[in-house]
């Protein structure tokens, strides 16, 4: 059975009238084949692939040549697919990999899917620069925000939305972090839509989930060694040493660095994350209780007694960082640190304040800033979408909500996500009056199809699933972008998100060599 | 300073009581007068119960800040603040900005024109 697809959207039917510039309605998707665009013979092994799975297969049904140079033979033997997800699943609950999923009980594990998604070195070559250049520019509006506010000034950025930002935290204007960098970690969703990469999402507060793309990599290579060395896969295994190197560059003392990785604590879905990273980094993993802070110096309470703490990877919220600046009943960050950063004495990754650059409804203007402050052109697009503050575009959106996903702009993980095409006359009346009610809590996008990739069904066979790729994105001296991340699938044929709050779950996420 | 200029001695008293003995305690004071236009603060000084060494900044909107952090256990904090401060009426008046958000998108004042996401209005 053909798995069933969401319709591609339609081009507007009419034309606005707009200023040149601000924002276009999405002229619909161009026509681009996939990276390298040749079709390649699938091997003798090859059963017969779904259509749908248009990540991996052509329109006419033949495998992609990256595919087929690398999947085929794998894809012909069913049993070896289950077994190897029945023992990635045995592997993951041993070392007790988990991501929270409170809507379903019992799926503590992140539920994992051991066909890879396989990249060709061209198309990887494009997103690496293309990410590369968009976190340079991210990195520029934090600072910009934080420093001279020039892009508000000449109008790149609507003013009135970085000072309406739950992530814009004026106690912070005029701090200068070490190196004058502030996104050190960034985690962009990029989905492929007919063929062209766009970036859905970027996340610059506390991206999670390379842990779940290093782990997805290590049982590949302990599932199916002989698989992924004969493909030419490019090894994602220096990503602890580059990051434990982009937060040593910013220590005070950067020759005997002590860091932190701050977690709000076992409660929270990635927790796994921050204790795996805290160890593979050689850093300590600390809560708010751990740290003090005395005379604008930070210390960790360690089984020795007080030790000083140089850098915090922080894997919590700012605004929950320091009881004294933000939320008051915070207890997952000392009271002072924001003062001991302020004064140098600790550095913070990513920087206090960085979320105004992760705040949805700032996101459609992220292609802009490229051009502002880089003077080049962006190397990727946006997928099309809209800022319910500004009058006409809300009109826009109201007179096609169906062709619309509505989601909250300060929200991650998928949640409170809905789309235009599923709601009643009732919902979408209620979402029209809920827009003009409050524009500033509302983001929306065109809904576009995003590409599927095979995944191995529950029964041991084939289907087509919606997928995205998160790679992550170090800010050292240069942008460093890990060959691959991680590949959402969503949780079925169905679903169109791939949150793993929602259910998703990952697949190793190959690039190829050559 | 202006001859209109009026003096004024400021005392403000505050008075923390805890159930119980609580340790550390760390505290921001906004409690100095503003050096702005016609006034001026002559004297000024901050003395705590238990004692702390203040340590200060300036914010984002121009107060100064006093740190005060207590290292010992105690039940009662008790900070005074003397301050002699010297005020005129200002002349002139600044250009008035309105409220409307439309108006101000590049002023540098549109900032202060918005609803905070802090404290955002109640509900109509």
């Amino acid at each position: 059975m053909r798995p069933s697809r969401a319709p591609a959207p339609a081009p507007p039917a009419q034309e606005l009238p707009g200023p040149a510039g601000a924002w276009r309605p999405y002229p619909g998707p161009p026509a681009r084949p996939y990276g390298d665009g040749m079709i390649a013979t699938p091997g003798p092994a090859c059963p017969p692939l779904p259509v749908g799975a248009d990540e991996c297969v052509t329109a006419s049904g033949a495998p992609r040549p990256a595919y087929a140079r690398t999947l085929a033979a794998a894809l012909g033997d069913a049993a070896m697919l289950t077994d190897m997800r029945d023992r990635a699943i045995a592997w993951f609950a041993g070392r007790g990999i988990t991501f929270g999923v409170p809507a379903l009980e019992g799926a503590p594990i992140i539920p994992f899917d051991p066909i890879p998604r396989v990249l060709a070195a061209t198309e990887w070559r494009a997103i690496d620069r293309a990410l590369a250049q968009r976190v340079m520019a991210l990195d520029a509006f934090v600072a910009d925000c934080y420093g001279a506010q020039r892009a508000l000034r000449d109008g790149v950025v609507p003013a009135r939305l970085v000072y309406s930002s739950t992530g814009y935290l004026r106690d912070l204007v005029g701090v200068r972090p070490p190196r004058a960098t502030h996104c050190h970690v960034a985690g962009i969703d990029v989905v492929r839509v007919d063929g062209t990469f766009l970036v859905l999402e970027d996340n610059v507060r506390v991206p999670s989930g390379i842990a779940y793309a290093l782990v997805a990599r290590e049982a590949t290579l302990e599932l199916a060694r002989d698989w992924i060395t004969a493909a030419g896969v490019r090894s994602i295994d220096g990503y602890a040493s580059r990051l434990r190197r982009t937060l040593e560059r910013i220590a005070p003392r950067p020759w005997e660095a002590r860091i932190a990785v701050l977690t709000p604590g076992p409660y929270n879905a990635a927790f796994f994350e921050h204790r795996m990273l805290a160890d593979a980094i050689g850093g300590v993993l600390v809560s708010g209780d751990d740290i003090v802070v005395h005379e604008d110096e930070v210390y960790c309470r360690c089984a020795s007694g007080l030790e000083r703490v140089d850098v915090i990877y922080s894997r919590v919220n700012a605004e929950w960082l320091d009881p004294l600046l933000f939320r008051p009943e915070s207890l997952l960050g000392p009271p002072g640190l924001v003062e001991a950063w302020r004064r140098g004495n600790v550095a913070i990754a990513n920087a206090p304040g960085s979320g105004v650059a992760d705040d949805k409804a700032i996101y459609p203007y992220v292609p802009a800033m490229v051009r502002y402050y880089l003077g080049e052109e962006p190397l990727i697009d946006n997928v099309p979408t809209y800022d319910i503050s500004d009058d006409r575009q809300r009109r826009h959106v109201v007179a096609h909500l169906d062709r619309m996903v509505i989601k909250p702009v300060d929200s991650s993980g998928g949640y409170g996500v809905t789309f235009g095409r599923l709601m009643s006359a009732a919902e979408r009346a209620a979402t029209a009056a809920e827009l003009e009610a409050q524009p500033r809590g509302w983001l929306a996008q065109e809904e576009v199809a995003l590409s599927r990739a095979l995944c191995l069904s529950p029964n041991g066979g084939l289907e087509a699933r919606a997928v995205d790729l998160r790679p992550f994105v170090l800010l050292d001296e240069q942008p460093w972008v890990v060959p691959g991340g991680l590949t959402r699938v969503a949780r079925d044929t169905e679903t169109l998100v791939v949150n793993s709050s929602q259910g998703g779950g990952s697949k190793d996420t190959w690039i190829l060599t050559r | 300073m202006d001859s209109h200029a009026l003096t004024f001695a400021v005392s403000h008293h505050t008075i923390l009581r805890y159930s119980e003995a609580v340790s550390p305690s760390y505290n921001e004071v906004r409690m100095r007068p503003r050096d702005r236009g016609t006034q001026r603060t002559l004297t000024f000084a901050l003395i705590t119960s238990p004692p702390a060494v203040p340590r200060s900044r300036v914010d984002f909107f121009g107060n100064t800040v006093h740190r005060v952090d207590i290292g010992d256990p105690h039940d009662t904090l008790a900070m005074a603040v003397e301050t002699v401060v010297e005020s005129a009426l200002p002349r002139g008046r600044s250009s008035p900005a309105g409220w409307d958000p439309a108006t101000l998108e590049r002023d540098a004042r549109l900032e202060y024109a918005l609803a905070s996401p802090w404290d955002p209005p109640p509900p109509l």
